[in-house]
């Protein structure tokens, strides 16, 4: 028996017995009947239909995906929502609280009234009431419909998940959904990975990896016994930053302590508040998700994947988990090589700068303003949004930084670097104002690479010739000024720094650079030359006359991030933005496509003969305005096709 | 009905109608704020203090006719002028409708987050006068 449901109707027929009981006694009598028979009628049909409605299904009863479970002092964002609305509020519009989600409408944003193929496979996505279904049909006719159970990612794509019926492993829909873009593409196309000709097994890729940092507190359960996935909360809530709040929980439930907390402003003990701590501290909060971590050794694994991490915000995050670095010399690296030979490779610059996005901690620790002074993440971010921000939502949650938080005004913080920016144009040597002024242009160039982008490197340096041959990572001044050479920029950088410049090539004094790194750099080169002709401050410095023919080289690209990301900064240059391609449709169509995009740019040519940069020697053009087609055929010829998989 | 006799019924009478009176005008503020669109009122972050002005506000309003009906249960039933459940009942009703919003409208003046500001430990004060007047007024009239 439904103990509420009785409970309920119980209640609901005493409060009605009055009226049955006056009208028994002082009302007509024909009416006495019908009355105490519509009572009681109405009572059992109430008991009835509220006995049988479905309870909301609760975490507890659900066997088939990773659940919530409070567990190992983690409370859970609701018990903080009371004490603290804004900063739930805040927390609750992010991309962190919806970076995993139990698969609902209002967490699914993919369209589900679809066909897809992939390779050898069909699969039907569709909606029945408010659950998501995919249909998985073979070449042999079989077929095989699962639920769609949760999500990962709300921000720039959407990923799907099913359970396998092996406990509460999952499986990935082979397909993501581009959120900004509106459709449906290969979960392989969104990585810069080579080609591949199958779909790869992703079974329990969320209960073994995924879950590492896109849920709070995540615990494998992988065990002898078994796969019991759980984790404190889904998605990155209150504490993954804060630490477990049971005990704060407790603590503040008694209002009077709260009242002592709230006059005596001093620290609170029982909670972490990441901007309090020192700068080491408080970045490796952040760092236990946003740096590239491995185990110390094989029982430390074996404790996270019945325990999780044993790493709490507030404590040293070294010796719980292994910073990976580019040290061959380091036995726990060592290991990792013998069995994951492109572990390194995958992830790293040469010179050991992460190339990858999401490590920004990687990052971060190599930088002097952060190892030697006071540079922490929540320098520049804010994860709660003040109330008196005058920015958009949106703008906030793109990258949650603080107002002016990508400007100036980050490294004038703490009176560190004042002295460079009264400096101006003598430190910068760019018009006061201009985008080569600012200090993240030239400090923070992007050179890490994720989510089908480039973003800002958070290795805080200065450009470099040298550094940018011997790596091949580009350097700031050749990603802003495209049309120049790297001649150019060592003339420059030895002329303001005195340094004494490398021997370049031929090549090098006479093409630009972002050209060579286009034509001829490997697949992590290429997709940060796709995403730089598209950036608008890149397109005012270097101009956007002589870019379209080699966007479109890339709309031919072996690489599908490389193509998707190319067709995308096609549609940024005037007169493409309704230029259709899909970088997936067959060789020959992508062929036409390129072949278009020559054509639509030399009728765009013949239409400024006058136009400097449009003949510019340096871009591989004629004084006429046509392509050094033979030129640029030779520097793809020596394309470097070397295996590019950027683990992000 | 005729002027009530008694000075305590004019007493509760006046103070009722009079804090209608003053609620009314806060009530017409707070309406003012949310026609103004006042973000120290109505932004996401201070919802504690919407919370409380608004439990200021209803509390007060119900008070002030609380002691309309105090007034008139008192002229109804003439009791004498020193009768001992009303002597205890009528200060505490005064106090506790003074008190509580009181206790509302300080405590959302500053607020920390989801708790309002200490003003609201006037409130439990409040409350618990308005106890002691109910609970004597029952008292009182049950023994007639």
């Amino acid at each position: 028996m439904d103990l509420e449901a009785t409970l309920t109707v119980v209640v609901g027929a005493l409060a009605l017995l009055p009226i049955v009981i006056a009208v028994w006694r002082g009302g007509p009598p024909t009416l006495r009947i019908p009355v105490a028979a519509l009572w009681a009628g109405l009572s059992v049909v109430a008991w009835l239909h509220l006995s049988w409605s479905r309870p909301p299904i609760g975490e507890d009863t659900v066997t088939d995906r990773p659940i919530e479970v409070e567990r190992d002092d983690y409370v859970q964002s609701d018990a903080c929502r009371a004490c603290h609305p804004h900063e739930y509020a805040t927390w609750h519009s992010s991309y962190h609280r919806s970076m995993t989600q139990v698969a609902s409408p209002t967490a699914v944003v993919g369209s589900f009234d679809v066909e897809l193929q992939r390779f050898e496979t069909r699969w039907a996505l569709h909606r029945e009431d408010d659950t998501f279904f995919a249909t998985r049909t073979t070449t042999d006719g079989g077929t095989m419909t699962r639920p769609i159970v949760m999500t990962t990612g709300s921000h720039h794509m959407q990923v799907y998940w099913m359970p396998t019926g092996n406990d509460r492993v999952l499986e990935p829909l082979p397909y993501v959904w581009m959120i900004a873009d509106q459709r449906w593409i290969p979960a392989d196309s969104s990585f810069l990975k080579p080609p591949v000709d199958h779909q790869n097994d992703e079974t329990g890729r969320w209960n073994q990896d995924c879950i590492r940092c896109h849920a709070t507190h995540g615990v494998p359960g992988i065990s002898d016994d078994g796969v019991d996935t759980q984790a404190a909360e889904l998605g990155i809530s209150c504490e993954a930053c804060h630490g477990p709040g049971a005990e704060h929980v407790a603590k503040y439930r008694d209002p009077l302590a709260r009242y002592a907390q709230h006059r005596r402003w001093k620290k609170d003990p029982t909670i972490v508040k990441p901007d309090s701590l020192n700068a080491q501290l408080g970045t490796q909060v952040c760092g236990n998700c946003h740096g590239m971590a491995i185990f110390p050794d094989r029982p430390a694994m074996e404790r996270w994947m019945t325990q999780g991490y044993q790493y709490r915000p507030g404590q040293e995050l070294e010796p719980v988990r292994h910073l990976l670095r580019r040290r061959e010399s380091d036995p726990v690296v060592q290991e990792l090589l013998e069995t994951k030979p492109y572990a390194l490779d995958d992830r790293f610059w040469p010179d050991g700068e992460i190339r990858v996005s999401g490590r920004e901690y990687n990052g971060l620790i190599r930088t002097g303003c952060h190892a030697e002074g006071a540079l922490a993440c929540t320098s520049c971010h804010l994860l709660h949004r003040p109330p008196d921000d005058p920015r958009p939502m949106e703008e906030w949650l793109d990258d949650q930084l603080k107002v002016e938080g990508d400007s100036d005004a980050s490294c004038s913080g703490d009176g560190c670097h004042d002295d460079l920016i009264a400096a101006g144009a003598e430190h910068h040597h760019h018009q006061p104002g201009s985008l080569g002024a600012q200090c993240t242009n030239c400090h923070m160039p992007h050179t890490t690479y994720g989510l089908l982008k480039a973003m800002r490197t958070h290795e805080i340096g200065s450009p470099d010739v040298a550094t940018t041959l011997e790596t091949g990572r580009p350097n700031a001044c050749n990603l802003c000024h495209l049309d120049q050479t790297i001649a150019w920029t060592a003339e420059h950088l030895g002329e303001w720094t005195g340094k004494e410049q490398p021997a370049l090539s031929p090549r090098e004094s006479s093409t630009s650079a972002g050209l060579i790194w286009l034509l001829e750099g490997d697949a992590g080169q290429r997709a940060l030359m796709a995403w730089h002709l598209g950036w608008e401050d890149a397109q005012a410095t270097a101009g956007t006359e002589w870019m379209a023919p080699y966007l479109g080289h890339l709309l031919l690209d072996p690489y599908d991030a490389n193509r998707w990301i190319a067709a995308r900064s096609l549609r940024t240059l005037p007169g493409f933005a309704d230029f259709e391609y899909d970088f997936l449709a067959p060789l020959p169509d992508r062929a036409a496509a390129t072949q278009a995009v020559f054509a639509r740019w030399s009728e765009q040519q013949a239409a400024r003969p006058d136009s400097e940069r449009a003949s510019d020697p340096k871009l591989l053009l004629n004084p006429d305005g046509t392509l050094r087609a033979d030129e640029v055929a030779e520097l793809a010829a020596l394309r470097d096709d070397g295996r590019i998989n950027l683990l992000e | 009905m005729s002027e009530p006799q008694s000075p305590l019924a004019r007493r509760h009478l006046l103070f009722g109608w009079g804090a209608l009176l003053v609620f009314l005008v806060i009530g017409s503020v707070l309406e003012a704020m949310h026609g103004f669109k006042v973000a120290w009122y109505l932004d996401v972050d201070v919802e504690t203090r919407r919370l409380v002005w608004r439990l200021g506000h209803a509390h007060g309003t119900l008070f002030s006719i609380v002691n309309i009906l105090f007034g008139l249960t008192v002229a109804q039933l003439a009791p004498a002028a020193d009768a001992r459940w009303a002597k205890i009942a009528s200060p505490a009703l005064i106090a506790g409708t003074l008190l509580l919003p009181a206790g509302f409208f300080t405590g959302g003046l500053i607020v920390y987050g989801g708790d309002p500001g200490m003003g609201i430990f006037l409130v439990p004060l409040g409350a618990a006068a308005l106890g002691i007047g109910v609970l004597a007024t029952v008292l009182g009239v049950s023994r007639r």
